[in-house]
């Protein structure tokens, strides 16, 4: 039997108006995915089971094709606020028109299933606040990015969209309409009037159940207070507390709870430059954001969410990988796996016409010799401060710096993940210093087994390596790799590494070097593509991760006020509810995919390092 | 008529599992019916009254004298009183323009045996309604 509307049959579904700025977006999630919800009432970004399944609502990627879940008034004029529930990730979207005002507060509670289907409920619960609200709701599902037809069955209580992978149950009181492959329906609210909508994974012969008001109320508070509860353990006291506090609250909705990988974004393809080909699909986990993620949060005192990811990291230790010697992969999928296989999806537009939109990630074959430095930096410090290192894991760890001590030496893609041939990147070295560096250390402190003569003329040989090589004599500054006299802002890590002291006077020149030709208005690129290909084509903003590293190496050298106002002026980057994406462009606009976990993870230790610096 | 009716059959819930041909067959042996809003379509103690399925449309329940709920698209009622040969309990009236397909009295056993696939999803609608009236057991 195949009954499934095609997309252009039935009737067309009403249009979604043009592509909304990245930054015009809060986010929402159950630690197992996320939906971007936009200023406009548009949920135009949702996968279903998992951040990496195929989309269902995908308009970010493709207005016409993409699929959209849109609740906004039904006057052609209104304006628009939007903020979260304080210290939760429960979305508040406010319209107010001069005949009244109502909200869409939207949430998705966190479910602790075991053995039986996790149904990833979205819940919308719309309010009349002021006057009287008209209001539309347009669900306008796309399974499979886009791919894969589906049948839409009315029952008493809702909709059933059955689609060959999964199904969705779209439950409301309200009578819901055809409109194309999808469903709409129009109402009105007076104040303390509510509707809900849930939108659910279901077993495709499930038959929709009403909500109660009752239940979805107690839904609702159960969602806030579990993330009151989650952000309580904080013990951030220091000044930026509030943007702190959120990026805390967005890097945990981006772990995936059932194994504590945490993605690098939820979105794929969102690109670095409009119409440009830089699109990457960032629903992974990369080792070196995870790990990066793991100080971030330790900083803060959430200790679980640490023990989680090392638990997730411990396995990848033991696996053994078909056709590579190399310890670890550089990114993996959410589960652990191997396998992502990198392909354009032709029949989508593109954000704002940015083709290809791609899944999977081809970097997961790349070798960036630098993810040990980062991954073994956050093993020291969970040892550290979260819980120490047990046998079976220092002993996966010793096997890993004997790999690096024979294989530290060679050409590498980078930590920029660069597609234009391999070099021998500063970076790279700095980080397998930091890796060698950080495990005697461990060894030294517990009194661990391991082979310390040989690890420390390793570690050394590294570090002559880096000022002979990466340091260029002419520039007076710490360069890109060793055949090139570019600028390459990661280095802005040595110091806080400890690989180099703050006030050293190679680094300050580093610094200087950076700051005349890297920064503009206070924000830094990467490196110069003109000067330095990267085999990539387009350009690109600046990178919010950079700025965030280049503030705390002006506080560790000391400069504070510098350090205090690029700090100041970054947050005004944020968006509304104090989000970043990956990058900024040049008229302040947000770019990549979004939100993104490095910035946020290094937004917080900046912010750690500046309060303490401040005293 | 036919055509778009089938179109139609085809997104209703308790017509999920049939085939095109099916319910093509449908489309053909039962009767199609309109009222208009404001129609009643059933009324309390009315004798042999039907199984009706709301292909469009909206109609409320009413229960001494109290709306007690709405059907809409992929609804259906007088399924008691069909199955049980009594009338029914409750009005029920048009809300919004009603468009419905009508098993006629006396037939409901016949219909229901020779589709079981709709038995089935009926008694899954039915199961859903029990569950609603005492939520502790969902």
């Amino acid at each position: 039997m195949d009954r499934r509307a095609g997309h252009g049959e039935g009737g067309r579904a009403s249009a979604l108006p043009g592509y909304l700025p990245i930054a015009e977006h809060g986010i929402i999630g159950d630690l197992h995915t996320a939906a971007l919800v936009g200023t406009d009432g548009s949920i135009d970004w949702y996968c279903c089971p998992a951040f990496d399944s195929p989309s269902i609502f995908g308009a970010i990627l493709d207005r016409a094709r993409g699929g959209y879940y849109r609740i906004a008034p039904a006057a052609d004029r209104w304006t628009t606020k939007q903020l979260y529930l304080p210290d939760t990730n429960v979305l508040i979207t406010r319209f107010l028109t001069p005949e009244g005002v109502g909200e869409v507060q939207d949430f998705m509670p966190i479910e602790r299933v075991r053995g039986r289907l996790h149904h990833h409920r979205l819940i919308r619960r719309v309010l009349g606040v002021r006057g009287q609200m008209r209001l539309g709701v347009n669900v306008q599902p796309r399974f499979n990015y886009g791919r894969d037809e589906h049948a839409a069955f009315f029952f008493e209580n809702g909709v059933l969209f059955r689609s060959p992978a999964i199904s969705l149950a779209l439950e409301t009181p309200l009578t819901l309409e055809t409109d194309g492959p999808g469903v709409r329906c129009e109402f009105t609210l007076d104040p303390g009037q509510s509707a809900t909508f849930v939108l659910e994974q279901v077993p495709e012969t499930y038959v929709p159940r009403s909500y109660s008001e009752e239940e979805t109320r107690e839904a609702f508070e159960n969602t806030v207070g579990y993330w009151r509860g989650w952000l309580a353990q904080s013990r951030y006291q220091g000044r930026w507390r509030e943007m702190v506090h959120r990026s805390a609250l967005t890097l945990k909705l981006l772990t995936y709870a059932p194994t504590g990988a945490i993605v690098a974004a939820p979105t794929t393809s969102l690109p670095e430059t409009i119409g440009g080909a830089r699109n990457w699909d960032y629903r992974y986990t990369w080792i070196r954001d995870a790990a990066f993620s793991v100080y971030a949060l330790l900083r803060l005192g959430f200790t679980e969410e640490a023990a989680a990811f090392m638990g997730w990291l411990t396995q990848r230790f033991q696996e053994s990988r078909p056709g590579t010697s190399d310890p670890l992969q550089v990114v993996y999928d959410i589960r652990g796996g191997f396998d992502l296989k990198e392909q354009a999806l032709p029949h989508l537009e593109g954000y704002r016409g940015s083709a290809p939109v791609r899944i999977g990630n081809d970097a997961a074959d790349q070798l960036q010799l630098d993810i040990y430095g980062e991954l073994i930096d956050s093993v020291y410090l969970h040892d550290k401060y979260g819980s120490p290192i047990d046998h079976d894991a220092w002993s996966d760890l010793c096997k890993v710096i004997d790999w690096i001590a024979a294989h530290w030496d060679q050409a590498d893609e980078g930590v920029w993940e660069v597609r234009g041939g391999s070099h021998h990147f500063t970076y790279s070295r700095l980080m397998s210093w930091v890796a060698v560096e950080r495990a005697i250390r461990i060894a030294m402190r517990r009194g661990l087994p391991a082979d310390i003569p040989h690890w420390q003329s390793t570690r050394d040989r590294i570090y002559h390596q880096i000022m002979q090589k990466g340091w260029h004599s002419e520039r007076r500054a710490f360069v890109q790799h060793d055949e090139t006299d570019v600028l390459d802002a990661s280095v802005l890590l040595m110091p806080l590494v400890k690989f180099v002291a703050p006030a050293d006077r190679r680094w300050l020149s580093t610094l200087d070097a950076i700051t005349s030709e890297l920064v503009s208005d206070s924000l830094v690129y990467r490196y110069n593509i003109e000067a330095s290909p990267d085999g990539l084509e387009g350009d690109e903003g600046t990178f919010s991760i950079c700025t965030f590293w280049y503030v705390e190496a002006l506080a560790r050298a000391g400069r504070l006020d510098e350090a205090r106002l690029v700090f100041e002026k970054m947050l005004t980057y944020a968006n509304h509810l104090g989000l970043y994406s990956e990058e900024i462009g040049l008229t302040g606009e947000a770019l990549g995919n979004f939100p993104q976990a490095f910035t946020h993870l290094a937004l917080i230790s900046a912010a750690y390092c500046l309060d303490q610096q401040l005293g | 008529m036919v055509g778009d009716l089938l179109g139609r059959l085809g997104q209703l819930g308790i017509f999920a599992d049939l085939t095109e041909p099916e319910l093509r067959g449908l489309a053909d042996e039962l009767n199609e019916r309109s009222l208009p809003e404001g129609h009643w379509v059933l009324r309390r103690g009315e004798q042999g009254t039907g199984l009706y399925i709301i292909v469009d449309g909206e109609v409320g329940v009413i229960i001494d004298d109290e709306e007690r709920a709405t059907l809409t698209t992929g609804s259906f009622f007088g399924e008691v009183s069909a199955l049980l040969d009594e009338p029914p309990t409750a009005d029920i009236i048009v809300r919004r323009p009603l468009r419905c397909l009508v098993i006629p009295p006396g037939r409901a056993e016949a219909f229901l045996l020779a589709h079981p696939q709709i038995m089935f999803r009926m008694f899954q609608t039915e199961a859903r309604r029990l569950r609603t009236v005492d939520p502790e057991r969902d």
